[in-house]
C-alpha cells in the first residue's frame, strides 16, 4: 500500500496501460514525482493536449487532427480506392511499404466473438456511409491474417459482395525471401490454395 | 513441471508485450490451462501461423501456476478453415470451455468430444446435433448432467409423446396444466437428445431450447459474448451456413 491517495490514484491510472502490472506501474509512478517532474508535466500536457485535439478523420475513422486527415486530404491519392485495415499501427505499415497510392478505413479492431466484439463496435456503420458519399470503385480488404481479422474479411465480403464494388483481399502466403523448406505448415498449405494463374492457355 | 507434445487447442489468443501472445489452451491430459507464447508475434517466429483456434495441435510446455511457458507447437494434419456461420458456431464451443470449465481440471473425454464437433463444423452441413452433443456432454461434464430418460417425480421412464416440464436441477416431470414453472417439451425430445440421434425437426428444436435454458443457467452472470455477435454479424448480412 502506498501512503498518498494520489499516488495510488497515478499507479491505478498507470496499470490501463496495455501490458503494465501493478509492479511496473509503482515504478513508473515513483520515477516520475521523485526524479523526473519535468518529464511528467510534459507528459501530462502532451496527453491533455492529444485528447483535446484529436479525433476521428470524417472519411477513413483514422486519429486526426483536422476533420480530413492529410492522407484523405491529399489530392495525389486515388480517392476511388480503399484499404479497410483493422488499426491505425496496420496503415502505416502499409504507408511504410510505399506501393499503395489509395486511401484507408481504419475499423479500430476485428470481430472478436470470445472479446464480445462485434460489427456493431466497429466503424462499420461509417465505412458504409463513406462508400455511398465518395464514390468508391474497389475495396481491398487488408485485415489481418488471424482468426479474428479472417472473421472479419468474411463478414466485410458478405457486407459488401451485393454492390457495385471490385472486392479484393491481400495475399497470402510465402514471404519474400522466404524459403519453403523453413516455412509452417500452414502458410505453405494457404500458399498452394491461393496461388496465382501466369498464363491463359 | 514439463509437458511434451500434448494434443491440445487454443481456444483464444491475445497480445501480450511487443512480441509475444497470451494463449488459453484446451488440453487432453490438461484439460484447460494460460501459457504464454514467449517472440510468437516476432516476424521471425514460425509459431503463429500455427496457433489459431480450431486446429489440431501438439503442443509442449513447462511450469505451472497461471502461465505456463509454451516450449513447441506442432500442427497435426494439414491446415484448414472455418467459414459462414460454422465459424461462429465454433466461436460458441470456446466461449463454453473457456466459461464453464476450471483451469486444470481435466476432461480427456470432452476434449475428444471437441475435436470431433470441430471436425463435424469443418466439413458437414448439420452443424446443430453436434452443437447438441458437445452441450450435453459439457453440462455433464461439470457435474450438471442432464436427466434425460426418466420422470424425477414418478421414477417411470419417459414417455415419447407426453409433455414433460423439465425443471433446472431436478430434471424432468410429467407437465400438469396448473404448474408450468419449467421447460416444456415432449419425451420424444429428451430420450432423442440422450441417444444422440435426432429424428424431426421438432426433437431438434427442443433440444436445443433444452440446453440453451441449462446452458443459460450456469452462465447467469454474464450472457454468451460470442452468441451476441453472432447475432450482431447475422442481423448485418446472410451468412452461408456452409
Amino acid at each position: 500500500m502506498s501512503s498518498s491517495q494520489a499516488i495510488e490514484a497515478l499507479r491505478e491510472a498507470f496499470t490501463r496501460l496495455p501490458g503494465i502490472g501493478p509492479k511496473s506501474a509503482q515504478r513508473m509512478a515513483y520515477h516520475l514525482l521523485e526524479r523526473d517532474r519535468n518529464a511528467a508535466q510534459s507528459i501530462a500536457d502532451a496527453l491533455q493536449h492529444a485528447l483535446d485535439t484529436i479525433k476521428h478523420c470524417r472519411r477513413c475513422n483514422n486519429l486526426s487532427e483536422t476533420e480530413l486527415c492529410s492522407l484523405c486530404a491529399s489530392p495525389k491519392r486515388k480517392h476511388g480506392l480503399l484499404c479497410v485495415v483493422e488499426t491505425p499501427a496496420d496503415l502505416e505499415s502499409i504507408e511504410m511499404a510505399g506501393s499503395y497510392n489509395g486511401c484507408y478505413f481504419v475499423l479500430m479492431g476485428a470481430i472478436s466473438p470470445l472479446d464480445g466484439i462485434g460489427p456493431d463496435n466497429l466503424g462499420v456503420d461509417r465505412l458504409l456511409k463513406v462508400i455511398d458519399e465518395f464514390d468508391i470503385e474497389e475495396i481491398i480488404i487488408a485485415t489481418n491474417l488471424t482468426a479474428e481479422g479472417e472473421t472479419t474479411a468474411e463478414f466485410l465480403t458478405e457486407l459488401l459482395s451485393g454492390r457495385d464494388i471490385t472486392l479484393s483481399r491481400i495475399a497470402r502466403g510465402v514471404p519474400v525471401g522466404g524459403e519453403l523448406e523453413y516455412i509452417d505448415r500452414n502458410t505453405v498449405a494457404r500458399a498452394i490454395n491461393d496461388r496465382q494463374t501466369l498464363n491463359k492457355p | 513441471m514439463r509437458v511434451l507434445s500434448q494434443a491440445a487447442f487454443v481456444l483464444h489468443a491475445r497480445p501480450y508485450r511487443e512480441t509475444s501472445l497470451i494463449l488459453e489452451i484446451f488440453s487432453h491430459d490438461h484439460g484447460r490451462l494460460g501459457a504464454i507464447a514467449k517472440g510468437a508475434r516476432n516476424p521471425k517466429s514460425r509459431q503463429r501461423a500455427l496457433l489459431l483456434p480450431f486446429t489440431p495441435l501438439l503442443l509442449s510446455w513447462s511450469g505451472k501456476g497461471e502461465l505456463a511457458l509454451l516450449t513447441g507447437v506442432e500442427a497435426v494434419g494439414p491446415a484448414r478453415e472455418l467459414s459462414g456461420q460454422n465459424r461462429y458456431a465454433a466461436y460458441y464451443l470456446n466461449e463454453l470451455i473457456l466459461r464453464l470449465l476450471h483451469r486444470h481440471d481435466a476432461h480427456p473425454e470432452l476434449f475428444d468430444c471437441y475435436a470431433a464437433t470441430l471436425a463435424k463444423l469443418h466439413d458437414d452441413d448439420s452443424i446443430q446435433d453436434g452443437l447438441r452433443i458437445f452441450e450435453k456432454r459439457l453440462l455433464a461434464g461439470i457435474g450438471y448432467a442432464m436427466i434425460l430418460d426418466h420422470d424425477t417425480v414418478s421414477g417411470q421412464p419417459l414417455e415419447p409423446e407426453r409433455l414433460y416440464q423439465y425443471l433446472p436441477e431436478r430434471g424432468p416431470e410429467l407437465s400438469t396444466n396448473n404448474r408450468m414453472t419449467g421447460h416444456c417439451l415432449l419425451g420424444r425430445s429428451m430420450l432423442e437428445l440422450d441417444r444422440e440421434h435426432f429424428s424431426s425437426a421438432r426433437s431438434r428444436h427442443e433440444a436445443r431450447r433444452l440446453t440453451r435454458f441449462l446452458i443459460d443457467k450456469q452462465t447467469v452472470e454474464r450472457s454468451l459474448r460470442s452468441r451476441q455477435v453472432f447475432h450482431q454479424v447475422i442481423s448485418a448480412v446472410d451468412l452461408p451456413t456452409t
